[in-house]
């Protein structure tokens, strides 16, 4: 498995992950400070969802520095990085790291979306078998689940498709722009693992990809930006 | 169908009609009335509040009356942020 990034966005994607880890510590400060208040166990899913998400792009960061480090002279015309390569240590350990941490986060943050819902269980099961179900519909439309990378992403977008549909019906009932905020970032992430998968067809969806990555987390910072000010 | 206010929520809307007075005094049954309380659960709330330091009381006579202080309306200014961030994820308090 080998993961091509375009020249021109070489190392681009190492501040993109470090913003997106920055901003993962607010939201977890900021959704600590949300339990504080009310000891409701969604806020402390919520904040150990946001802890674990920060982590990952910790990993990644770390893993990637090196990948880009080692592997600037593989660059022409596009960047290949092997994740799996057994000679670099924090590559393999910021790839799988973030991998694993990453969707612990996201089954913590979708858990905390189910646990709130636990009263209306037809609703809180509803997108988790939604799904189950579209599950083998991505296995036939893209043939290529062979890797770690790939397995990772299309559970992503799982986990993360769940959490948009929480966010949307919370917009939907509240109308307002903190919450259209949050599900605009919610869907900027999930396409950007979307697009991730999508890196064997085209290089440059690895930069659209990181593109989307910072608009949902900008989008997310924005929100908070808007909650704390007085 | 309206589900049921939690503890916080309680508190906050206890807080909310004595700090809508801006600084003036408010009678219990104002807040029971405006917060929809039983008197019961009102004076419950009153005195958790009394004791957080919140709210003071004053007596005059034959009547009670409640006033915001500093510290509870900066309680009050934190919980305003906690509640547009639970409103943003539609994780309610």
């Amino acid at each position: 498995m080998v993961v091509i990034v375009p020249l021109w966005f070489w190392e681009f994607s190492s501040t993109i992950y470090f913003i997106a880890m920055v901003i993962g510590i607010f939201l977890s400060y900021f959704s600590f400070k949300l339990y504080n208040f009310t000891s409701k166990k969604q806020h402390l899913l919520l904040h150990i969802a946001f802890i674990f998400i920060a982590a990952s792009f910790l990993a990644i960061f770390v893993g990637n520095l090196e990948s880009y480090y080692n592997f600037q002279s593989s660059c022409n015309p596009n960047c290949i990085i092997n994740p799996n390569d057994p000679t670099y240590f924090w590559i393999r350990f910021g790839n799988y790291g973030y991998y694993s941490t990453s969707l612990i986060g996201y089954a913590f943050l979708a858990l905390s979306y189910w646990y709130s819902e636990k009263k209306n269980l037809r609703f809180a099961l509803l997108p988790a078998v939604g799904a189950i179900v579209q599950s083998p519909t991505i296995y036939v439309l893209f043939p290529f689940v062979n890797t770690y990378f790939n397995i990772f992403h299309i559970l992503s977008i799982l986990f993360v498709s769940y959490i948009v549909l929480y966010t949307l019906k919370n917009y939907r009932k509240t109308k307002s722009f903190n919450s259209l905020l949050v599900l605009s970032g919610f869907v900027a992430i999930d396409f950007y693992h979307l697009l991730m998968y999508l890196i064997p067809f085209y290089a440059e969806t690895f930069a659209l990809a990181h593109f989307a990555l910072l608009i949902g987390f900008g989008s997310l910072l924005f929100m908070l930006i808007r909650v704390n000010r007085k | 169908m309206n589900q049921r206010r939690s503890k916080l929520q309680v508190v906050a809307d206890v807080l909310r009609v004595i700090e809508m007075e801006q600084g003036r005094r408010v009678k219990p049954t104002h807040i029971l009335y405006k917060a929809n309380l039983s008197h019961k659960l009102l004076k419950e709330h009153l005195n958790t509040l009394l004791q957080k330091g919140y709210i003071n009381v004053e007596i005059e006579g034959n009547h009670t009356y409640y006033k915001i202080t500093p510290e509870g309306q900066k309680f009050m200014q934190e919980l305003r942020k906690i509640e547009k961030l639970s409103q943003a994820f539609g994780l309610p308090i």
